[in-house]
């Protein structure tokens, strides 16, 4: 385990006992919805100037309004994060009414985040949901919608 | 736009406390993605506190880190640097803010 990974287990004890490995070097440009829309250059957040958010949706941080703006990235609402031939799925978390993070999945089923402006991980799903990190400095929440679209051409 | 370090607080103190501060609030909040998260801290409430006199500060640790500090430069200025950047491109509201404050000698 490198140095950087142990630092993430302690940060999200849920790793501790799950596959997941770092795959970026951090990075403060983007961050996890720029992430999972396949954008290394974009911090997708609603209220904030210096952020990207789509005209149309609600400048809050509920999760309806995620879903509006992963809406005009070209997502719909999908029943559940099972790996499906031809579906790019996207797994949102959240606070209460509040969305904290997203996540896409691989085409190998496993699932990446950017997580903040630290690394992109390659991870199991629950493994940085609050009930695996309960214990953690750092709180996601739950999974409270799955989304999906059709594969990028890349 | 006032300065509230206090009388008895020299420039270096107060430049400590800032940096530590600054780092103190990284630490706990360089995970999240959303303002509602990364703003809820103590440490940034406090870093607002100190008022006009940690601009040049916070212009330092935005060029050394490229975290999360324009909300904090428009409250203490009350200017927008980046006013005139395109939308999501934090890259250039980053250079327009250290621009910004080259030109008013608050950083090399």
């Amino acid at each position: 385990m490198t140095e950087d990974e142990w630092r993430l287990t302690v940060v999200f004890p849920g790793l501790r006992d799950a596959r997941f490995e770092v795959t970026s070097p951090p990075d403060p440009m983007y961050n996890c919805i720029g992430w999972a829309v396949g954008s290394t250059a974009e911090w997708w957040e609603p209220n904030r100037p210096e952020n990207v958010w789509p005209e149309g949706a609600p400048r809050q941080h509920t999760i309806a309004a995620v879903m509006t703006a992963l809406a005009a990235a070209g997502y719909e609402r999908c029943r559940d994060g099972k790996l499906e031939r031809d579906a790019e799925k996207a797994a949102i978390y959240g606070i209460g009414k509040q969305f904290t993070h997203v996540a896409r999945q691989l085409p190998s089923g496993r699932w990446t985040s950017k997580l903040g402006v630290q690394w992109d991980i390659e991870h199991e799903l629950d493994a940085l949901a609050s009930s695996a990190n309960a214990d953690g400095p750092v709180q996601y929440g739950e999974i409270v919608a799955y989304m999906a679209r059709k594969p990028r051409a890349d | 736009m006032t300065t509230r370090i206090t009388a008895d607080e020299s420039k270096t103190a107060a430049e400590t406390r800032f940096f530590a501060l600054a780092e103190q609030w990284r630490e706990a909040t360089s995970y999240y993605s959303m303002w509602w998260q990364i703003s809820d801290h103590d440490a940034y409430r406090k870093i607002l506190a100190m008022g006009e006199a940690a601009v040049p500060w916070i212009l330092r640790d935005l060029a050394e880190t490229g975290y999360h500090w324009f909300d904090a430069l428009r409250q203490l200025t009350g200017e927008d640097a980046a006013k005139d950047v395109q939308r999501g491109r934090r890259d250039l509201a980053q250079q327009a803010w250290l621009a910004w404050g080259r030109e008013r000698g608050m950083i090399e």
